[in-house]
């Protein structure tokens, strides 16, 4: 079973477009996957069409066992099933707290599903707190959505910050650039200057696109609704770049 | 066909897994629609329509298993027979027909073992026309699909309708859902339809499960007449025979000559060990007839037994000569072919066609009574008794001089005695308590195992160094070929060596038991 958490601490960034797409991907290779919406908001539930809404609250993501399977719902899609995202979880960080092992809770709790998924992605909220130090020992990898812009590459230096200081291992960090405008200088200066100092960044990115801000109202991936897109098949090439580091760099 | 409609049909042929119901009455899925209509929000998807054929052996061994295997053009899927839950399933290319061209995987692993050197052949076809209702909630979202499928039975050209089944399949974390929709069927003229499609279509295409087997399982009236007994026995074997003819002919399996010729060397044990129960100049003639049926399968079954070694021998060649080995084999097929067209314008002979006719109508006619026939009243109890004692006793003799004169002859005379004992408690162990003749079959199988491997190992031999005699060592290539054929013969002497070691003790074992049975 290998983790993956799509993150970024700034909102914005395609993060959940990112999570909703390349889940969809992994399933339809006959993987059977859980994407688990941690982000308050539900954006990933609304995308799936699913109620937010889970019984028990943050005893969920807290205690997990029983609380977890009972509230995994079918989407609509082979092999794809989804832990909805419950407004209570505004709350998470100050649940962790008071729980023992606070910082590897996620990871004790998710790795019983190991028979079941072959692949757990999370989309986690954009935060700093217990619940990203959570997400960090948690995850096999980290799926990192930067716009090439100054600000969004500015909290991603943070991100690294925040890795070196915890002393989690970076190397678990894939970073690719989302949001993409190829027609603005900007984005494509500062996109070859990390290329060239950073080896975290994929080569593929998602650019940006109609389509994908569409999915709000298709609610379905982009691979469904518009399945031979500029967006899908951006999705498709970063999910087999992906593919390939995971395979390389077999456990982190 | 797209990876997606690939997927679909994946799911769709996945089983009846959820809950089956059948239509009470006439049914229209346009009418189920605009019935469910009233009640949910229903969103049906494209139809598909694909044709499934039902596989399995000659003899049933699938079936035996309480196994289904179901193909569509593009998977193989493994059910259970009882519910059609799905065990395995696995994208293939083309139907298979022996182990070997199943892909590897889980299925192979699987049916190898059961399958063997059978050939697997089709029984049924089924088309369906599969139809997916999807129920959604107020999101749009799907809380349960219905899966209606409408099944038709393609027999010799023409389709006739078969089933119409309605499956459920629940998605995760939506059960109230799908108990809604179970309830609904239930009030909607829906009846629960347990069990899978694989009975009822064999059935309606007139397929007979275990219609053949080779196994004799006959139960005989132990005060029955001897002759009487004799010709039901008879009778079994016959049919065998008639029922592998076509397999022989199209080539199916070597499985098809292997029945046929077990079920010739049966009749002609009983024609000779159940003695006196048959006018001598019928069982004279009938003698010599199948003994004539029995060589001209030699050839062929010959050939057959040497191609089914070719992994075994190239298994034992050390790697440097296993290529080299090849040449033997092609060799081997090319009069393989030739044999095989010989035994079929022998089965289509009028020689053959006459043989069997008078056959069958001396099995089917009532017995006539005949001097030489000196048993033929007496009940089958007591002829099968006697026989079977001085078989037994046979045995012992031949094998006590085995052990003082280990020659050729001493060893053949043995093997001889002991098949036809063989056959005689095969043909009436239904006679017995199976307490008491378990353990003297066992002992003598062991003991004819032994034999046989024996007595396979100096035929081997014998047959390489002929090859090796005829084998033109001319080329660099052929001199290797013969140096691989040594290699080979080598390997046996070791085997042969193993088992005379091993011959004594199961000899002794036989003789022990056949003094403690009852006879």
């Amino acid at each position: 079973m290998t983790i993956l958490a799509v993150f970024h601490m700034k909102g914005g960034v395609g993060k959940t477009a990112a999570a909703v797409n390349l889940a969809y991907l992994m399933a339809q290779s006959g993987a059977k996957t859980l994407i688990c919406d941690l982000d308050s908001q539900g954006s990933v539930t609304y995308y799936f069409r699913i109620e937010p809404k889970v019984k028990a609250g943050t005893k969920v993501l807290t205690k997990g066992g029983k609380h977890i399977t009972r509230n995994i719902k079918g989407t609509d899609y082979d092999h794809l099933d989804l832990l909805p995202a419950d407004l209570s979880q505004r709350h998470l960080a100050t649940q962790l707290d008071q729980v023992k092992r606070s910082k590897r809770r996620f990871r004790d709790i998710l790795a019983p599903l190991h028979q079941e998924y072959t692949y757990i992605i999370l989309d986690c909220p954009p935060t700093i707190s217990l619940v990203a130090d959570n997400i960090a020992m948690a995850a096999d990898r980290l799926l990192v959505p930067v716009i090439p812009t100054t600000l969004s590459i500015h909290a991603y230096d943070q991100l690294l910050a925040f890795f070196r200081k915890q002393k989690y291992n970076q190397d678990k960090i894939i970073a690719f650039f989302s949001m993409v405008e190829r027609r603005k200088i900007m984005h494509q200066t500062l996109m070859q200057d990390l290329w060239e100092h950073d080896p975290h960044f994929l080569q593929n990115i998602i650019p940006y696109a109609a389509d994908i801000e569409k999915m709000g109202l298709h609610r379905e991936p982009v691979a469904v609704f518009a399945p031979h897109s500029l967006s899908a098949q951006a999705y498709r090439r970063l999910w087999d770049e992906i593919q390939g580091w995971l395979s390389k760099t077999a456990s982190v | 066909m797209k990876k997606r409609d690939r997927i679909r049909q994946a799911k769709v042929v996945a089983g009846a897994q959820g809950l089956t119901f059948q239509p009470v009455g006439p049914f229209n899925t346009e009418r189920l629609v605009s019935a469910l209509r009233h009640t949910y929000t229903v969103q049906a998807e494209v139809p598909q329509q694909f044709p499934s054929t039902y596989y399995d052996t000659y003899d049933w061994r699938l079936f035996n298993k309480s196994l289904a295997l179901m193909c569509t053009p593009t998977h193989a899927c493994l059910q259970s027979l009882g519910d059609e839950s799905l065990l395995v399933q696995t994208e293939i290319t083309a139907a298979p027909v022996f182990r070997q061209d199943l892909p590897e995987g889980e299925l192979q692993t699987r049916l190898s073992p059961i399958l063997s050197i059978r050939a697997l052949r089709p029984l049924c076809t089924i088309s369906t026309h599969s139809q997916t209702l999807r129920i959604l909630d107020h999101n749009a979202k799907t809380v349960v699909r219905l899966v209606v499928d409408q099944h038709h039975l393609m027999h010799e050209d023409a389709s006739r309708p078969l089933l119409t089944r309605v499956c459920i399949k629940p998605i995760r974390g939506y059960d109230k859902a799908a108990t809604k929709l179970r309830k609904w069927l239930t009030h909607h003229d829906f009846a629960p339809l347990p069990g899978s499609l694989y009975p009822i279509a064999l059935a309606a295409a007139g397929r007979v499960p275990n219609d053949y087997s080779a196994k004799l399982r006959l139960h005989f009236d132990p005060q029955a007449r001897a002759d009487a007994a004799t010709q039901e026995l008879l009778r079994f074997l016959c049919q065998v025979m008639r029922q592998n003819e076509a397999g022989i002919i199209e080539d199916v399996d070597t499985e098809c000559l292997h029945d046929f010729r077990v079920a010739i060397r049966r009749t002609r044990s009983a024609l000779g060990q159940i003695k006196s129960v048959f006018p001598a100049r019928i069982t004279a003639r009938f003698k010599r007839d199948f003994a004539y049926l029995g060589s001209i399968t030699n050839p062929l079954r010959d050939l057959d037994v040497y191609l089914l070694q070719q992994d075994r021998y190239q298994a034992r060649l050390p790697e440097h000569l296993r290529a080299d080995i090849e040449p033997l084999f092609a060799s081997l097929q090319r009069q393989r072919a030739k044999a095989h067209t010989t035994l079929v314008r022998h089965l289509r002979s009028k020689k053959y066609a006459t043989i069997m006719t008078d056959w069958e109508a001396f099995l089917t006619s009532p017995p006539e009574p005949d001097a030489s026939a000196t048993q033929a009243a007496r009940p089958i109890l007591s002829v099968a008794r006697k026989r079977i004692r001085k078989k037994c006793r046979a045995v012992v003799k031949s094998g006590t001089q085995l052990s003082d004169h280990p020659d050729d002859k001493s060893l053949h005379q043995l093997r001889i005695e002991c098949k036809k004992l063989r056959y005689l408690l095969e043909f009436f162990s239904s006679l017995f308590e199976t307490d008491d003749i378990t353990p003297l079959i066992k002992s003598l199988r062991r003991l004819q195992d032994n034999l046989g491997d024996f007595h396979d190992a100096c035929v081997q031999q014998e047959a390489l160094h002929a090859f090796a005699n005829d084998w033109l060592s001319t080329t660099p290539e052929s001199r290797r070929t013969l140096r691989a054929i040594d290699s080979l013969i080598g390997c046996l002497e070791g085997d042969k060596q193993r088992l005379g070691e091993a011959f004594s003790g199961l000899f002794s074992n036989f003789a022990a038991s056949s003094s403690k049975a009852p006879f």
